[in-house]
């Protein structure tokens, strides 16, 4: 593997953005500047069911909003 | 290296630049705005300004917006190339919507996925189309309509610049294709940032051919339109025809067009792309630019060639080069970053790399997709946060393997993941075997990509069926074909008991075996006499059971001498063909279409083709001349079986029959080193054969001795070219012929024509039957004529063996080379033979891992072994190596398949194995394989297969020279090939004689301080490779010329054994880091991986 994004069993958050964009992260590497942990740690899987359920509207939210 | 030099620098990622904010949409009403007048688009010849453009697609953007089209919603365009797709393209954007191009080629399956998922407010198609696509959106037919209603002026819309402007379909690794959702600020900044490198001006004209559903078109489409130039559309499938847009870049003087690589591979070798002078720019992208490529297309034509790269994640591409003659390197870099974008080369936990070392690619910046329509899960696994930049910043996660070169810019290195190229086509393997697992004949299943033949990437499926089913090959094709384009269909499906693993249970690719097309008879069987004979012809030359009309000849292992017997095969039977034609149709149903029938003695090649007269010098002649010294012994020898009960007049009309056909047999050359060919019968064949009775005697000793005394009697000035003496063992006993021929006369490919011949005039003469030889396709004379010709027009190939020849290299000898006193003598000789177990792995299983030649791996185990020899543990070998030089002219057509006569071309290689641990020499270690991945490389950059250097050497009076300064390699190399050697088949080489080859004439200077001629003999035990050593006296002695000898075949040892090694699951960047080891070794290593 050489990417911290892909191991099965490995532990992550869900990561999200101003933007409201959702990011994969692995737990043991920092959070980047600018995301907060909208959920984990947890199983990779637990992750993307999350992100699946919670994240519908791909838009940023700036698009978002100007839309509305 | 120190720290310093091996620093990622932030300069190589400060890309901010401005840019306008706005989008597609209105760059494009500015410039129809400001050229009303110019040409926009021309199809099939006829030319549309745009103003016209500009109305057409207002009216239908009109059309869209009444049907509630508008920004952040999609319109599907599923239209072949024609001026209604541009307007459709224009006319969404114009309407604020994003566009989803849809391939009308797709399967229908596909097709109902992609308008499923996305959902599209409205499909635009045509009348034709309009009935095979699937009811899921409301359509617009297109065709015939002028949506007359509508206004012509550009409508006004909400959209901004952070709203899509297209979604784009990729192949998706869990079985589905996702869509990718590009920005209008994305690809403005990838236009914009392309104007200010590129310069497009009003006078250019672009180059429409990539499929829209491919991102290419995006920039193809509307880079043109964006700053006044103009484009033009390739008609509909036209994209695959080089001859075709060799044609259409001529006559609609076309300035810039893009290429895949493999796409521009088959552009180069169009003999018309040579005329294609009015190009300004060539930008490839798609897949890995072999350097090789890089280096024909700069010898073809005088343009800038451009590198990019980048995923459809990215708005096309976020990397350029500008391609330069970079002389060690192996493939072009795919460069530096684009405005507004960076890029990090990070290990398996985030950690940026040092300079050369292997990380995978994350990209970050404007031109990011806003991800995957309607996957979140996905779109949060690539597009990730960002740890080196502030703001909630994303970064793109590619899965391609790169590094920084010291300079700034990168090299692409493979892919960590199943995403493969094919044909520049991206393909998720992980979608083939998902697709492929849903068939309930399939257990299990695995699908890769082969490349058993060097540049031809074949996808393999490995198949363990279901419980008690049989594979149908045809039944599994059918199924893929339903959902899956065409180029994500394997070439060859495998049946398989159970799937390889290694020993950590991962699927071993290595294990997998290579497909065997033959006796599976899962092929298509011949339908028409043509092809059953082509089969038969297939199936002979490349000593198969049995092959198919779609097997591929370059699958099944023919390579370009193999070509020549199948179309030398092909002329006896009346079918009109040319090895070229051979390797680009491939399969017995593509040359069946392609072959011309033989009317009486037509042929394709010049028909004032007259053999005989005067002959101009070909460089080899030059060469041995120059060498000076008695040459008329000088000769090549062979051994042959005959059959018993043959008859002294018969053999004397068989060989009289080879002396009126073959030419070159017939040559005079006088001491001033005038080269004459005799009128057919000038030559008698009963003065050129002896026979002698044998007894019992030491046959090969009797051999031996005759052959020896023939030799002596060879005189070129007498015009004794040939002499052969029959071994008459009596009647109902199998003898033998021996032939000697000078070497100015025939080569290795020469003697296959001789054998073949005799072979068939026996045949002829057992049944009674007058002896007709096939007829000779381009006589010697006419190609050294056509080789002169062509000599004129290599001067940009100096360079190129300017670089060669000059770079350092370490003298390998004493002394040089003094023609005085180095003469040949029998004394400084050596023979060495491989034994079977060694030579077999040698000859298949080595160059079937590596995608590599024989001559590859013969000659990485040669660099290897003089690195090591010199005591030195790297730097490049300087060789001097010999090819079979019957390769094609560029713009002509020759055919060499049947010509006898001495082709051979001559030119140095510059060998670079790279680093190399003399415990891997050893033990077959990981840098024996890099070493044979760099040699092949560099084998690979050779212009032309290296025949021009002759003519630049020896006939081009302007560069010989500048080339002739700089004297000869220190070390020759010729590999002879397999001989075939069975004692019983009759004509077929007998083992009392090893095929005496070079076999230079005592008091002849040496060519070379030390030489290798090396061939493989068929024994019982099977193949063993022979190697006889040469050396000067005084330059090497005795004890360092065997230490080569054996430092040689130790090395090819452990090419053999590397590639036997179990590669359990690879080796990944990180452990790369770690590892205390030469860095640039082990990243060859992981090339290899990562091309798995």
């Amino acid at each position: 593997m050489t990417n911290p994004f892909e191991k099965e069993d490995g532990v992550y958050q869900v990561l999200v953005n101003v933007e409201n964009q959702h990011s994969l992260w692995p737990s043991h590497i920092d959070v980047p500047d600018g995301w907060t942990v909208a959920h984990g740690p947890e199983t990779r899987k637990s992750c993307l069911d999350y992100i699946e359920t919670n994240w519908t509207d791909l838009r940023p939210a700036s698009v978002i909003a100007a839309h509305s | 290296m120190n720290a310093d030099t091996r620093a990622v620098r932030p300069e190589w990622n400060e890309t901010g630049h401005p840019v306008p904010s706005t989008t597609l949409t209105a760059l494009l009403e500015e410039q129809a705005a400001a050229t009303p007048a110019a040409t926009a688009l021309v199809f099939d010849g006829v030319e549309h300004s745009y103003a016209a453009l500009n109305a057409r697609a207002n009216r239908l953007a009109h059309e869209l917006i009444a049907a509630g089209a508008g920004p952040e919603s999609i319109v599907a365009i599923a239209v072949p190339r024609s001026v209604e797709l541009v307007v459709a393209l224009v006319a969404v954007l114009k309407a604020g919507a994003a566009y989803l191009p849809v391939d009308p080629d797709y399967p229908t399956e596909r097709i109902e996925f992609m308008l499923t998922d996305a959902a599209p407010l409205r499909v635009l198609t045509t009348e034709a189309l309009a009935p095979t696509l699937p009811a899921v959106a409301p359509m617009i037919v297109l065709d015939g309509q002028a949506f007359a209603s509508r206004p012509e002026h550009d409508p006004v819309t909400a959209l901004t610049p952070s709203h899509p402007a297209y979604v784009i379909y990729t192949s998706g690794s869990t079985g589905r294709p996702k869509g990718v959702v590009v920005s209008h600020q994305s690809i403005v900044n990838r236009l914009c940032w392309g104007q200010a490198q590129y310069a497009l001006a009003g006078d250019d004209r672009v180059l429409q051919k990539t499929p829209s559903g491919f991102d290419v078109s995006v920039w193809e489409f509307f880079w043109p339109l964006i700053v006044g130039a103009a484009l033009v559309v390739a008609r509909p499938e036209g994209h695959r025809d080089p001859a075709y847009l060799a044609e259409l870049i001529r006559r609609e003087r076309i300035t810039t067009v893009h290429f895949v690589p493999s796409m521009l591979q088959a552009f180069v070798r169009e003999p018309s792309a040579r005329s294609c002078t009015g190009l300004r720019r060539v930008i490839c992208s798609g897949e890995a630019l072999p350097a090789e490529l890089r280096a024909r297309f700069a010898a073809l034509l005088d343009v800038d060639l451009f590198n990019l790269y980048g995923p459809t994640e990215a708005a096309v591409e976020v990397t350029h080069w500008r391609c330069v003659a970079e002389s060690d390197a192996t493939s072009v870099p795919i460069g530096a970053p684009v405005w507004n974008t960076t890029v990090r080369v990070l290990d398996a936990e985030l950690a940026p790399v040092p300079v050369g070392v292997v990380g995978e690619l994350y990209l970050a910046g404007v031109q990011l997709a806003r991800g995957y329509l309607n996957r979140p899960g996905l779109t949060a696994e690539r597009f990730v946060a960002n740890p080196f930049e502030p703001g909630g910043a994303r970064m793109y996660r590619t899965g391609d393997l790169v590094r920084w070169r010291a300079d700034g810019v990168i090299d692409y290195v493979g892919r960590a993941d199943g995403q493969v190229k094919i044909r520049g086509l991206r393909v998720e393997l992980g979608e083939i075997e998902a697709v492929l697992a849903r068939h309930p004949a399939v257990a299990e299943t695995a699908v890769v990509v082969r490349e058993d033949r060097p540049g031809d990437k074949q996808l393999v499926g490995y198949v363990v069926p279901a419980a008690g089913v049989t594979m149908d090959e045809s039944v599994l094709r059918a199924h893929l074909a339903t959902t899956l384009p065409a180029h994500m269909v394997p070439a060859a499906f495998v049946d398989m008991a159970t799937l390889p693993l290694t020993p950590n249970g991962k699927l071993d690719r290595r294990a997998l075996p290579a497909p065997v097309f033959s006796g599976a008879g899962t092929g298509r069987a011949p339908r028409t006499p043509r092809e059953e004979i082509l089969c038969a012809m297939v199936a002979e030359v490349l000593e198969l059971s049995h092959v198919d009309i779609d097997d591929s000849f370059v699958g099944l292992g023919g390579d370009s001498i193999v070509a020549m017997r199948l179309v030398a095969l092909a002329r006896q039977s009346g079918l009109l063909l040319t090895p070229g034609d051979v390797l680009r149709c491939r399969t017995p149903e593509a040359l069946a279409a392609k072959a011309e029938v033989i009317d009486s003695g037509a042929t394709r090649v010049e028909a004032t083709d007259s053999g005989t007269g005067p002959v101009r010098s070909v460089p080899i002649m030059h060469w041995l001349r120059d060498r000076g010294g008695p040459v008329d012994s000088f000769n090549q020898s062979v051994l042959v079986n005959t059959p018993p009960g043959l008859r002294q007049d018969q053999l004397e009309a068989m060989l009289q029959a080879l002396l009126d056909t073959h030419d070159a047999l017939r040559m005079r050359v006088t001491p001033a080193w005038d080269v004459e060919v005799a009128p057919v019968g000038a030559v008698d064949a009963t003065r050129c054969l002896r026979r002698v009775e044998v007894t019992g005697e030491d046959l090969a000793q009797l051999v031996r001795e005759h052959i020896a005394a023939e030799r002596k009697l060879l005189s070129m000035a007498d015009g004794v070219l040939v002499r052969a003496v029959w071994f008459d063992a009596g009647a109902g006993k199998q003898g033998r012929l021996a032939i000697v021929i000078n070497h100015m006369a025939v080569d290795g490919v020469s003697w296959r024509i001789l054998l073949d011949d005799l072979a068939a005039a026996w045949q002829a003469v057992s049944d009674g039957r007058e002896i007709r030889l096939a007829p000779v396709g381009t006589s010697f004379r006419r190609w050294a004529e056509l080789l002169h010709q062509d000599a004129a027009r290599r001067d940009a190939e100096l360079a190129y063996w300017t670089a060669t020849l000059s770079g350092a290299s370490t003298r390998i000898g004493r002394r040089a080379l003094d023609p005085a006193r180095d003469v040949e003598t029998e004394h400084c000789r050596l023979t060495m033979t491989l034994p079977a177990e060694t030579t077999e792995p040698l000859l298949a299983a080595v160059p079937s891992a590596f995608g590599a030649t024989v001559n590859d791996v013969l000659l990485t185990g040669l660099a290897l072994a003089v690195t090591r020899w010199r005591g030195t543990d790297r730097g490049a070998v300087l060789v001097d190596l010999e090819g079979h030089g019957r390769e094609e002219l560029p713009g002509r057509v020759t055919d060499l398949s049947r010509t006898v006569g001495w082709f051979t071309s001559l030119f140095p290689v510059r060998l670079d194995a790279g680093p190399v641990d003399a415990d891997d020499l050893v033990h077959g270690g990981p840098s024996v394989g890099a070493a044979l991945k760099r040699v092949k490389e560099q084998l690979r950059a050779l212009p032309d297969k290296g025949i021009g250097f002759g003519s630049l050497r020896r006939l081009n009076q302007e560069t010989a020279p500048a080339l002739a300064a700089f004297g000869s390699p220190e070390l020759g190399f010729n590999y002879l090939g397999r001989f075939t050697a069975g004692p019983a088949r009759d004509w077929a080489v007998a083992p009392e004689h090893t095929v005496g080859l070079d076999d230079a004439e005592p008091g002849m200077p040496m060519a070379h301080g030390i030489e290798v001629n090396a061939a493989t003999y068929d024994t019982s035990e099977g193949p063993v490779l022979t190697a006889t050593w040469t050396w000067a006296d005084g330059v090497h002695t005795s004890a360092e010329a065997e230490d080569l000898a054996r430092t040689w075949f130790q090395a090819l040892g452990a090419l053999v054994e590397h590639a036997q090694r179990p590669e359990s699951g690879g080796l990944t960047p990180s452990d790369l880091s770690l590892l205390d080891f030469s860095q640039e070794e082990l990243d060859q290593v992981e090339a290899e991986l990562g091309a798995l």
